[in-house]
């Protein structure tokens, strides 16, 4: 069966450029903005809507990565909370085999997991500074994957001083850190 | 210290952010104490989230509202004609109008005027009355617009509202455009950027350097020299927008989060403050090339002016030059000639340790209000720019990555940085 959606993704984009735009007003600088952006969130969608799930797989990859390396960093100072954060990226894992899944359930085991990281850094904000700065320092380290990964999702959104400094999706997608 | 207990913690906050209960904002309000006008601003749009969406009004419908409020504040007759919408904002919404009324000596006057209005919901809680103020206060110093009216309560208007005079002049030339958003990384062209950024930094100077001890600025409360009671209040306003508003977990930002509360630099001079000083919120004469109004005031403060001039410097904001290799501040100056011309013209040092406390503070602000802010307002379409500000959320990322890099230089290199460093220009 044919998918309809990208018909009807073009069918829009091209109402809304050919007909709805030349009947703006011109003087209503909000009316022509707003329509020039729904043109290009639709635009947007097409070029990336069979990237989605490959998006969202990465991102829980990402996590599953950062909470490993978190339970390790912890695992001789709190070795119950390391112990609960190994099971969350198990989980994670198991999330990442089940290539059929839903998006929103990886974006579910991905969540816990950086729900349990962002309490394990405000937790140690007034704890042992070693382990605090080591804590901080592998969480910063860590966030270059999923930054680099959104940075060059939105990279047509224009807010990229050096667009250019950036790799393609799928050099990107093909970086990703490993277990 | 042992991290919390598994009852706690691991799980998804069972917060509900779009219906806040009044327990949970008293607990903002009492955990992230902030300036008293700021906290009214903050607590008055968390008890109406629950409200439903923003309603755009017509027209039609602003000139009623302003026509009612226009009679109890101008004796004798008056008109309002030529309502327009105003584009080049995301956060507050402005309609232009022509303003007729009989004035007892000067007779008919007609005048250009901007109703400034905000949304249910805005990038930025305010205050109408800060921005009425320090306008007010300002306008000896430094081109601005001249301040009517102001409906602080939403008295008159659906929410609250200021009205001032229309400013002539563009924020970006036309012949240098890019495919950047509005208001970030505006090109200004080789031949103009230079004689536009020494105006730029010159009324900056004078923001900084105003004497703002007579003014009436009743809407600020002021710091305390010596003390880091305005750093807490910027860290405090940012938190409670973050806790407040972000849909998801972010261990970057706990970070920067604890790295500010462990190096709160004290206040050495009190300055007025514009709050989101940048190219984008000034307008100039594309003949004479000068500067005719410095706009959008809500982030206005007391406090210290390393904090202006931090904003400023954000990568996203500013452009590189032509060779690639030097990053102009908004797009007007290199980093080190805007400094060194900020001191020459303020007189004021610029601190080296403060710079790079409020250059994290910024960038943490940054991205609470484009990933933060911004994701709460359109999930629950608070505002008449829920598609701009849905565009503007991808921004938080390139916002995060320079403050990743911040961070991971204070870190490594002090871990506690001391407040007192010395001037680096």
């Amino acid at each position: 069966m044919s998918d309809q959606s990208e018909n009807a993704f073009l069918a829009a984009i091209k109402a809304l450029s050919e007909v709805v735009a030349p009947a703006v007003d011109r003087s209503n600088p909000l009316a022509t903005e707003q329509l020039r952006l729904v043109v290009m969130f639709l635009e947007f969608h097409l070029e990336r809507r069979d990237l989605v799930r490959k998006l969202e797989w990465t991102e829980l990859r990402i996590s599953v990565v950062l909470g490993d390396a978190v339970a390790h960093c912890l695992v001789s100072h709190d070795p119950l909370f390391a112990g609960r954060l190994t099971e969350l990226v198990s989980h994670g894992q198991a999330g990442l085999l089940a290539t059929g899944s839903p998006a929103s359930h990886w974006q579910a085991l991905s969540s816990d997991i950086l729900n349990a990281v962002s309490e394990a850094v405000l937790a140690l904000a007034e704890g042992d500074p070693g382990v605090r700065q080591s804590l901080e320092t592998l969480v910063l380290n860590h966030a270059s994957a999923i930054l680099e990964l959104k940075r060059t999702w939105f990279l047509n959104f224009g807010f990229e001083a050096r667009p250019e400094s950036l790799p393609s999706l799928e050099q990107v997608f093909q970086a990703c850190p490993q277990l | 210290m042992r991290l919390p207990p598994k009852s706690q913690k691991c799980k998804t906050s069972p917060i509900d952010r779009d219906r806040p209960s009044p327990a949970f904002i008293q607990d903002m309000r009492d955990r992230y104490p902030t300036e008293r006008e700021i906290d009214w601003a903050f607590t008055r749009r968390m008890e109406r989230r629950a409200s439903g969406p923003f309603r755009m009004q017509s027209l039609e419908e602003l000139v009623n509202y302003l026509k009612q409020m226009l009679k109890e504040k101008i004796k004798g007759g008056f008109d309002v004609t030529n309502p327009t919408w105003l584009g080049g904002g995301g956060s507050k919404l402005q309609m232009r109008f022509t303003l007729h009324s009989e004035l007892p000596i000067l007779g008919h006057t007609l005048r250009d005027l901007v109703l400034r209005m905000e949304p249910a919901e805005s990038l930025n809680p305010s205050s109408r009355l800060r921005e009425f103020e320090i306008i007010q206060a300002l306008a000896p110093v430094i081109p601005v617009p001249e301040v009517y009216w102001v409906d602080r309560d939403a008295e008159w208007f659906p929410e609250p509202a200021l009205i001032y005079s229309f400013s002539s002049g563009i924020a970006k030339p036309v012949s240098f455009s890019n495919k950047r958003v509005t208001g970030m990384g505006i090109n200004f062209g080789p031949g103009l950027r230079r004689k536009l950024g020494l105006q730029f930094v010159e009324c900056l100077a004078r923001i900084h350097t105003f004497d703002h001890s007579q003014s009436m600025l009743s809407s600020f409360d002021r710091p305390q020299l010596g003390s880091t009671e305005t750093a807490l209040w910027q860290l405090n306003r940012a938190l409670r927008g973050w806790e407040e508003d972000r849909a998801d977990a972010n261990p970057l930002m706990d970070v920067a989060r604890n790295w500010l509360q462990r190096n709160l630099p004290t206040l050495d001079h009190a300055s007025l403050i514009h709050g989101d000083y940048r190219s984008g919120n000034f307008l100039y004469d594309p003949k004479t090339e000068e500067i005719t109004s410095i706009l959008d005031w809500e982030r206005c403060t007391l406090g210290d002016r390393h904090r202006d001039l931090a904003w400023a410097t954000s990568e996203a904001i500013g452009h590189y030059d032509e060779s690639g290799k030097d990053l102009l501040v908004c797009g007007l100056l290199p980093l080190a000639e805007f400094l060194y011309e900020y001191e020459r013209a303020s007189g004021l040092s610029v601190d080296q340790v403060r710079l790079n406390f409020y250059t994290i503070l910024s960038r943490f602000q940054q991205v609470v209000t484009v990933l933060g802010t911004s994701y709460r307002v359109v999930h629950l379409q608070k505002s008449h720019q829920d598609i701009l500000l849905s565009r503007i959320e991808s921004a938080a990322y390139v916002l995060m990555e320079e403050l990743r890099q911040s961070l991971l230089t204070a870190i490594s290199t002090s871990g506690s940085a001391t407040a007192q460093g010395k001037r680096h220009v």
